[in-house]
This record gives C-alpha cells, structure tokens and sequence, in this order.
C-alpha cells in the first residue's frame, strides 16, 4: 500500500467515525423531539385536568350555594311570614304594640330575599349578568356598611350561561373581599361590555392590597375560575389608593382557538 | 512498548478500579460490563507477556473474543426488553460462542489470529446497539439522555465496534505497507483509550434515582 492510500485509508476512518457520531447526533435529537412532545403533551394533560377539577370545584359550589337560596326561600321565609302573619293578628286584636317589630321582620324578610336571590344561580340565569350585579350592588348599598355604586356602558353582551355564573361568583368575591378585609367605605362597581370582552371592574378606597395577598390563595383561584372563561383576573391598586379588581370575559365565539 | 500503549493500559486500569470501587452499586447491567472491562485488562496483560517473551498469543484470542463478545452480548440482554429481544439475544448468545468456537476449529485451528469471526461478533454488537437505539427512541423519559448511562454506554459500542469492523476489513490492505501496522496499533490505541475512558464513565456514573 502506497503512503498515499494509506492517507487515504486514514481519511476514510475519520469520515466514518464522523458519520458514526453524526448518527448518534441524530438519535440524541430525535429523541429530544419526542421527549419535548412528550412533554408538552403531558402539560397539556395536566392542563385539562387542573380545569376539569375547577369546572366540578365550581359545579360542587354552585349547587351547595342553590340549595341553600332554595333553603332561605322556601324554608326560613316561609317560616318569617307566618311569624309576621301572627304577629299582625295580634296587633289587631290589641294584644301588643308592635309596629316597628313588624317593620323590622318585613326588611328582614326582604334581606333574606335579596340574599336568596344572590346565592341562587338560576337567579343570574333567568335576568342576566348585568341585572345580578346591579342588584348585587344595591343589596350592598342598602346593607348600609359602604356606598356602593353601579355603572354600566356598551350593549349587552352574550356571554354563555357557565360563563355568567361564574364571572357573577368571583365578582361576589371581589367584593366581599373589599368589604372583609380593606375596611373601604365606597365601593365603585362599572361594568362595561364590548363585542370581544366583557369587563367588570370593582374599586374600592380601602386600605389596599399587600403583597402577600395578592398571591394568596383566594385570588389564585379567581385568577384560574376566570381562566376558564379564556378571561383574566386582575388586581392591582387603585389610582387614588384602595383595590382595583378587573374581571375580563371573552364570549365563547372569541375564545382563541389552539393552533 | 511505545507511550500511546502505555495510556491505553492506564485507561483500562482506571476503568477497572472504577468497577471494583462501585460494583456493589452497579445495576446488574454494568456488573457484567465490569467483567468485560477486567477480562479485557487481563487479557491484553497477557498478550503483552507472551508477546515480550515471543510466544504465540493468538490462542489468547480465540478464548478472549467468545467470551468478551458473549458478555456484549449478555449486557444487552439485559437492557433490552421485550419478550422477541430477549429471544433474539440468546439466539445472538448461542451464535457468538459457537462462532467463537466453531470457526476458528473450521478456518485454520487456534493458533492462527480468529480474524473472521471476531468480525462477525464485532457485526452482532453493532446490530445490539442499533436495537437499543430503536428501543431507546421507543420510550421517552424526562430525563435527559446525557444522565442515562446505558445510552453513552451503547453511543460509545456503536462507534467503538463500528470502527473497529471496519479497520477489521481493511487490515490485510493496511498491514501490506510498512507504515501500515504501527499506524494500526496507534489508531487501535487512540481509539481504545477513548473507547475505555467512556467506560470508566459509565462505570462511574450514578444512574438517577436507581443505583446509589
């Protein structure tokens, strides 16, 4: 063998021990591939059931919170006009003095009502998102713990059932947040619905929000609620001190589609 | 004995300890690789020897190859699942040591070199490796593949014996010239001293959350 071939032989074994890694290259990549789609699958996974197991979170709640407005309407208000019919008869006969008594039963009785009507689900289903919170708002009002005010610009937007419900639900606790915990005296409630999203904002003038509840539990699980609805959760200060909560919808027709 | 022979000695006994230090630890797999890795050790000692004294060695071969080839493939049948797999392992098993045996009795007895059935066993490895390739794209785990020792351990076979098949079939050209034969023995040696680095690696390496 001439030295010349035997160069040649030497470049031949070097070519091949390249092509030999190149091969082993290309498994590590392939494999790679599929452990990044294997991945990616599992997230997804993961995904569906983190919402599966909100979606009957929220199902769960939503019949406990019907059965007890069922409870209020039928039971306990049922019982407090029989009391207020008794008492009326005996303030007929003269047997008590007990005006103010009956007027108290009476916004008792209408209290409860109003609650009824806020707890029960079937209540936002039948007069819409926006009605529910107005009369959220004026439930609050007339609580006489803050003032509460409700605005409300554009059209009316569809937005599906399951949607309503629970953008309803975490508004509830966006103000029931404000009124536990930031001590406000005012709570500013504007709801304003666009053709791609529906936009429901509480303010309050409360002492606002510390970091660590920003990233509490609470709020987390409003975030992921309002996920569901391909919306989102914010909170943030308000512009002259206070919460600010936006909730955000987008109709079934605008949710994004995967790619 | 020239200097590159001497780092493919230090190599072989680097990776030896390696095995003795973690065989305890080792997961059945690597137990045999160890083996094979002493066996090699032990035998190229003694090709030394015989060699430095002027006897024969290539009976040492004819020992050497069924064995160290039936223990390749003895590892892969270990790593390699399936019911069809393990068959065809024990199938390749019978074959290695039959041809390990059978044909040097066939071509020219035990003192000739076992050139031709070293290169059909070197054959039967490439075809093991190329197996755990395919089973290894078959199922994917998150761990990265740098952290998965049999797969180095298989990368570093492929390569090893692939090379090594194909200066088998070129030896005859080669060791005609007289530069031929130590450039041979240079490239085995570069090439072994990797080959058995890797090992020692291996042989090293903790498997996550299996061996300790």
């Amino acid at each position: 063998m001439k030295p010349t071939e035997l160069h040649l032989v030497v470049y031949a074994g070097l070519l091949l021990g390249g092509l030999l890694t190149c091969v082993v290259v290309m498994v590590v990549v392939a494999y790679r591939k599929k452990q990044l789609e294997h991945l990616r699958e599992n997230e997804k996974l993961h995904e569906q059931f983190k919402a599966a197991r909100l979606q009957s979170q929220i199902e769960i709640t939503e019949q406990a919170l019907q059965s007890i407005a069922q409870e209020l309407h039928d039971n306990v208000s049922q019982r407090l006009t029989i009391v207020g019919m008794h008492l009326n008869s005996f303030i007929e006969k003269g047997e008590i003095e007990g005006s103010s008594t009956v007027a108290a039963l009476d916004q008792a009785q209408q209290e409860l009502r109003s609650l009824s009507r806020s707890l029960s689900g079937n209540y936002i289903l039948e007069n819409g998102l926006e009605l529910a919170v107005e009369r959220e708002a004026l439930r609050i009002g007339q609580s006489g713990a803050v003032s509460c005010t409700f605005t409300s610009e554009g059209e009316r937007h569809t937005l599906s059932q399951q949607q309503e419900v629970i953008m309803f639900r975490c508004f509830q606790e966006a103000v029931n947040n404000a009124l536990k915990h930031s001590g406000a005296s005012q709570i500013a409630i504007s709801m304003n619905q666009g053709i791609e999203a529906v936009y429901l904002e509480i303010r309050d003038n409360g002492s606002g929000l510390k970091p660590a509840q920003s990233r509490g539990q609470g709020l987390n699980n409003m975030r992921q609620r309002m996920a569901l609805l391909n919306g989102s959760a914010v909170f943030e200060p308000g512009p002259g001190g206070g919460t600010r909560v936006v909730l955000l919808a987008r109709p079934e027709a605008q949710r994004a589609t995967p790619a | 004995m020239p200097a590159d022979t001497w780092v493919y000695f230090i190599v072989l006994l680097v990776a030896s300890g390696v095995g003795l230090a973690r065989y305890k630890a080792l997961e059945k797999p690597f137990k045999v690789l160890a083996w094979l890795v002493w066996l090699t050790l032990c035998h190229e000692v003694a090709v030394r020897w015989l060699s430095a004294t002027g006897m024969e060695s290539s009976v040492l071969y004819v020992i050497y190859s069924p064995v160290s080839f039936g223990l390749y493939v003895w590892i892969y049948y270990l790593l390699l699942t399936g019911p069809g797999l393990r068959r065809l392992m024990t199938g390749l098993f019978l074959l290695v040591v039959v041809n390990g045996i059978g044909l040097p009795l066939l071509l020219g007895g035990f003192r000739s070199f076992p050139a031709m059935p070293i290169a059909l066993d070197s054959l039967v490895v490439i075809v093991c490796s190329i197996l755990y390739f395919r089973q290894v794209l078959g199922v994917v785990s998150p761990e990265p593949l740098r952290n998965h020792k049999a797969f180095i351990f298989n990368a570093a076979v492929f390569i090893y014996w692939s090379v090594f098949f194909a200066r088998h079939g070129l030896y005859n050209e080669i060791a005609r010239s007289p530069d031929g034969m130590p450039l041979i023995e240079m490239i085995h040696a570069y090439v072994s001293c990797i080959y058995y680095s890797v090992l020692a690696v291996v042989l090293f390496k903790k498997n996550p959350g299996t061996d300790t």
